[in-house]
């Protein structure tokens, strides 16, 4: 199957007076799965929009598979650049019935109708819904029309395939559902993907890299891992996920072995990681909520260990969140533990210096 | 599968030579252009005809002269002399606009909240008054209630009473006649408010400790204020500029309002023209403040009981209030459609017009006589014709239209779209005074001829295509279009495979209310038609004011007989050749 790599470079798109992406460039190589990541209004969906060509940016270069597809002199429409895309409404037809809408990329292309009936058999098996292919579209749930929208996008090969915020319009049940039946799919089909969302689960679970967008510009790039525990500055620390920020003075004095230290107002010392950026006099660190222990006793190691006190309990299922008191602020920390600690109970809270990240300013 | 590999590289070659160059659907080269383009047609059509009125009411020197001699604007001070005329348009519109509220408002009451027998049905019943025009039910009001032949009339002096108890040749019968015309728009404006909505809110009310009757008068009824008074400023509009029903009912009584006034000026010897223009532009004027003014409250009220979430409105157990309810919805279809259409009809068949039947009266005359006129015949079937093209060059000129304002992404869209949407603020029959002087120097001899009225119908009814149009493409969701796009159809193939058949029953919603508007004109037609080339509303008007009562009833029933008629063998070629057509 075609698999093909896409280029964005300094991609700007205007509306009217409002300039939605300012200067974006980022390449997705061919069978990767990227993801577009931001709040909304970032400018995520405009950029998959430019990609698909149902955007026209104002300046920038768009290349899929080598050849350019805009650029100041050529615009390819979107119907001739071989893509194909999931929408967020799904976009069903609704005068059409389950099987004339998977078959109409197939009947565009002209295909002859056997090869028509076995490739739309094949796509409809492949997302469950084999049986409904003469029902008519406007009957279907949201979960079905979801498939019925996957299918029609991939059966007929495209080189790229586009997603837009497509779970969005399901309950949180299905959509977790969806997220593992989508990943398998994308297996499958190895395809290149771009995908564009607001939910960090469906980001973290279903891409080989993420790009994070805020306002028009990209805030970080790297893996779901990567960007979960090395947030590039508090943007990104704030969005994708909870963490707790910890800023201080510097204590080179005390820096060795590539870590970073800095003293709390309240004269707290925190050790963490540089990660490559560099750091002021003044730094901020962040700390996922997950990655904060709480234990009764001092534990074992040197550094970043610190009595606390438990101000408040919150049980939320799969983790609890406490509320410590901590160098006379506040500190949020989950925990999974089935041993819960009480609220006023005195503890020791402790961080790895791996996952104390420093932060860009 | 190996041949979906082309795809991207086929269109290094193609780009460049054919999109690059043409870049045609999508205007991606010279959207300004297209603009330019759509904006001056739209110019021509609908500013022309404006330009021409205000010139003529401007025109001091001799008013026969063209171009004018000498521009003031006495024509405007002289209207002073007026000053009733403008009284008595006010106080017609003023009374009607109440009925017509009260009317909408209670309609829309009773259909969309309580449980009323038999809503549904009621609620498209609720279109049909709108359908027996102004004209239809002025001419089934006089004979009804005319002073002296007025049916209740006559019965009343057969009972032995003197002289008459009703007379629908005064202000409040022609405000009557317009009320229960303009009630079923009312109803269409109040009742889609009160639909819209959330239930919550008037919950939350009664929830907190309010009272049924508390509820109603301080959440229910402020937030439908605005869409009522909403509704009340564009009926007032309408009935500003409203003539046949003024015309029927007004003339004998000597009671003018602007717009009969104007055609009064226009069709005497020698005709008053700038004093006419004059008046029309002061209309224009008011309509135009008064439609900003609806606009305003629309944009700024209404969005409050809108919350985009689906609900479905309360309806409210009235208990035993369900009958007299449903009286009332009974009664208001009666006065309106039945009433009328049976009287017509009645008299349509009588001798000489008599409340009390006889067989001796009954007779097939009226129709004979109708139909061997030529006059009839003729202007009926140049009316079903222009109906046949204005309705079809209609639907594709304004389809086109929409579709550039609401989906092309033209710059300038907002623009065209507020041209276009112009002659809704301006009477028929002003617009038709604007056009009778620019085409009459129009280097191609139209004036007189039907290619007249068909531009004319085509550019008054520029608003109730493009609404009907447009909100059947404003329904469809854009990403409709675009995911054939991204499947890889081109142009012409998404148009065929997907918008047009999602746009199917849109279009003909369009193609049929135009064809019906275009054959009952009146008001441009009336200005505007010549003498070879007659058309069927002005003709029966002309037959009340000239000839007998029940030669005009026959008339108004041909007419009707024959809108149908054309309709239901329209729906029957169209369901063949779907049938054959189709797979």
């Amino acid at each position: 199957m075609a698999r093909a790599s896409i280029e964005v470079r300094d991609l700007v798109v205007r509306y009217g007076g409002v300039v939605a992406v300012r200067g974006v460039t980022f390449t997705v190589g061919a069978g990767e799965h990227l993801t577009l990541l931001g709040p909304s209004g970032c400018g995520k969906t405009t950029t998959l929009r430019a990609i698909a060509g149902l955007e026209k940016p104002a300046s920038g270069e768009i290349l899929i598979g080598g050849v350019p597809v805009f650029s100041p002199s050529v615009n390819v429409p979107a119907e001739r650049r071989g893509l194909s895309m999931v929408f967020q409404s799904y976009a069903i037809w609704p005068h059409m019935s389950v099987f004339d809408n998977v078959a109409y990329g197939l009947r565009v292309r002209k295909r002859p109708e056997t090869e028509v009936t076995a490739r739309v058999r094949e796509a409809l098996d492949l997302v469950q819904l084999g049986e409904l292919g003469t029902r008519g579209a406007s009957k279907l749930s949201g979960g079905q029309q979801q498939r019925v929208a996957l299918a029609r996008a991939f059966v007929f090969s495209p080189s790229v395939l586009l997603f837009d915020e497509p779970l969005s319009n399901l309950d949180a049940k299905l959509r977790a559902e969806m997220r593992v039946e989508l990943k398998e799919l994308q297996r499958r089909l190895d395809i290149t993907s771009v995908y564009v969302t607001h939910d960090l689960e469906e980001a973290l679970a279903i891409s080989d890299r993420i790009v994070v967008m805020r306002d028009g510009v990209i805030e970080q790039v790297g893996t779901p891992g990567e960007i979960y525990d090395r947030p590039r500055n508090t943007f990104v620390a704030d969005f994708v996920g909870s963490a707790n920020l910890i800023g201080g003075r510097r204590r080179t004095d005390l820096e060795r072995d590539g870590l970073v230290v800095i003293q709390t107002a309240g004269g707290a010392l925190v050790h963490g990681t540089a990660a490559g950026r560099l750091a002021g006099n003044e730094a901020l660190l962040a700390v996922r909520t997950i990655r904060l222990q709480l234990d009764r006793a001092r534990p074992d190691g040197a550094v970043n260990a610190w009595p606390a006190r438990i101000r408040r309990r919150v049980f939320q299922g799969d983790f609890t969140q406490y509320y410590v008191e901590w160098d006379g602020r506040e500190l949020i920390v989950r925990s999974a533990t089935s041993e819960p600690m009480a609220e006023g109970d005195n503890v020791f809270v402790s961080a790895d210096p791996r996952f104390c990240v420093l932060l860009e300013e | 599968m190996e041949l979906d590999h082309g795809l991207v590289s086929d269109t290094r070659t193609s780009v460049r030579g054919v999109w690059g160059a043409l870049g045609a659907p999508h205007f991606s080269q010279s959207p300004r252009l297209v603009s330019v383009l759509v904006g001056g047609l739209a110019a021509v059509l609908v500013l022309y005809p404006i330009a021409y009125l205000v010139q003529a009411s401007l025109s001091v020197g001799d008013p026969q002269a063209r171009p004018p001699e000498a521009y003031g604007l006495d024509n405007f001070i002289g209207l002073g002399r007026y000053a009733h005329i403008f009284g008595n348009t006010l106080l017609v519109a003023a009374i009607a606009t109440v009925f017509a509220v009260i009317f909408g408002f209670t309609m829309g009451w009773i259909l969309s909240r309580t449980n009323v027998p038999g809503r549904a049905a009621f609620e498209q019943l609720m279109a049909l008054p709108y359908y027996v025009t102004p004209l239809m039910g002025a001419l089934a009001w006089a004979l009804i209630a005319s002073p002296n032949s007025g049916f209740v009339n006559q019965i009343w002096r057969a009972l032995g009473g003197e002289g008459y108890v009703v007379d629908i040749n005064t202000p409040g019968g022609i405000a009557w006649v317009m009320a229960l015309f303009e009630g079923s728009v009312a109803f269409v404006m109040i009742g889609a408010v009160m639909k819209s909505m959330d239930p919550a809110m008037e919950e939350a009310s009664q929830v907190l400790g309010a009272g049924r009757v508390r509820t109603m008068l301080r959440i229910t009824l402020p937030l439908v204020l605005p869409g009522v008074l909403g509704a009340a400023v564009f009926v007032f509009a309408e009935m500003l500029g409203s003539f046949s029903a003024a015309l029927v009912l007004g003339l004998p009584a000597r009671f003018y309002v602007v717009t009969t006034a104007m055609y009064q000026m226009v069709s005497q010897y020698p005709p008053r023209f700038p004093t006419a223009a004059a008046m029309g532009v002061s209309l224009f004027a008011v309509m135009f403040a008064m439609v900003w003014l609806y606009r305003r409250i629309v944009s700024a009220g209404t969005y409050v009981t809108i919350t985009g979430k689906a609900f479905r409105p309360r309806v409210m157990d009235v208990g035993g209030l369900r009958w007299p309810f449903l009286g009332v919805c009974v009664a208001y279809l009666a006065v309106a459609v039945i009433l009328p259409v049976l009287t017509i009809t009645y008299a349509s068949f009588q001798h000489l017009n008599s409340a009390i039947p006889r067989a001796s009266n009954f007779t097939l005359a009226n129709y004979k006589t109708a139909l061997s006129l030529d006059a009839v015949g003729s202007a009926l079937g140049n009316s079903l014709l222009l109906g046949l093209a204005t309705a079809s060059i209609g639907v594709l000129l304004m389809g086109f239209l929409s579709w550039l304002i609401y989906r092309s992404r033209l710059p300038g869209a907002g623009l065209i779209e507020y041209l276009l949407m112009f002659p809704q603020a301006v009477p028929r029959l002003v617009f038709a005074f604007g056009m009778l002087w620019a085409w009459l120097i129009f280097p191609i001899p139209i004036y007189g001829t039907l290619w007249l009225l068909l531009i004319a119908y085509l550019t008054v009814f520029l608003p109730l295509g493009l609404r009907t149009i447009s909100g059947v493409i404003l329904q469809i969701d854009r990403s409709l279009e675009e995911s054939a796009q991204m499947c890889g159809a081109t142009w012409g193939y998404r148009l065929r495979t997907v918008t047009m058949p999602l746009l199917k029953p849109g279009l003909i919603a369009a193609w049929l209310l135009l064809f019906i508007a275009s054959v009952r004109e009146l008001g441009a037609s009336i200005l505007l038609m010549g003498p070879k080339a007659k058309v069927i509303t002005p003709a029966i008007v002309e037959s009340w004011f000239s000839a007998s009562t029940e030669l005009t009833a026959a008339m108004a029933a041909l007419q009707t007989l024959a809108v149908v008629a054309a309709l239901v063998l329209l729906f029957a070629v169209a369901r063949r050749a779907v049938q054959h057509g189709g797979e």
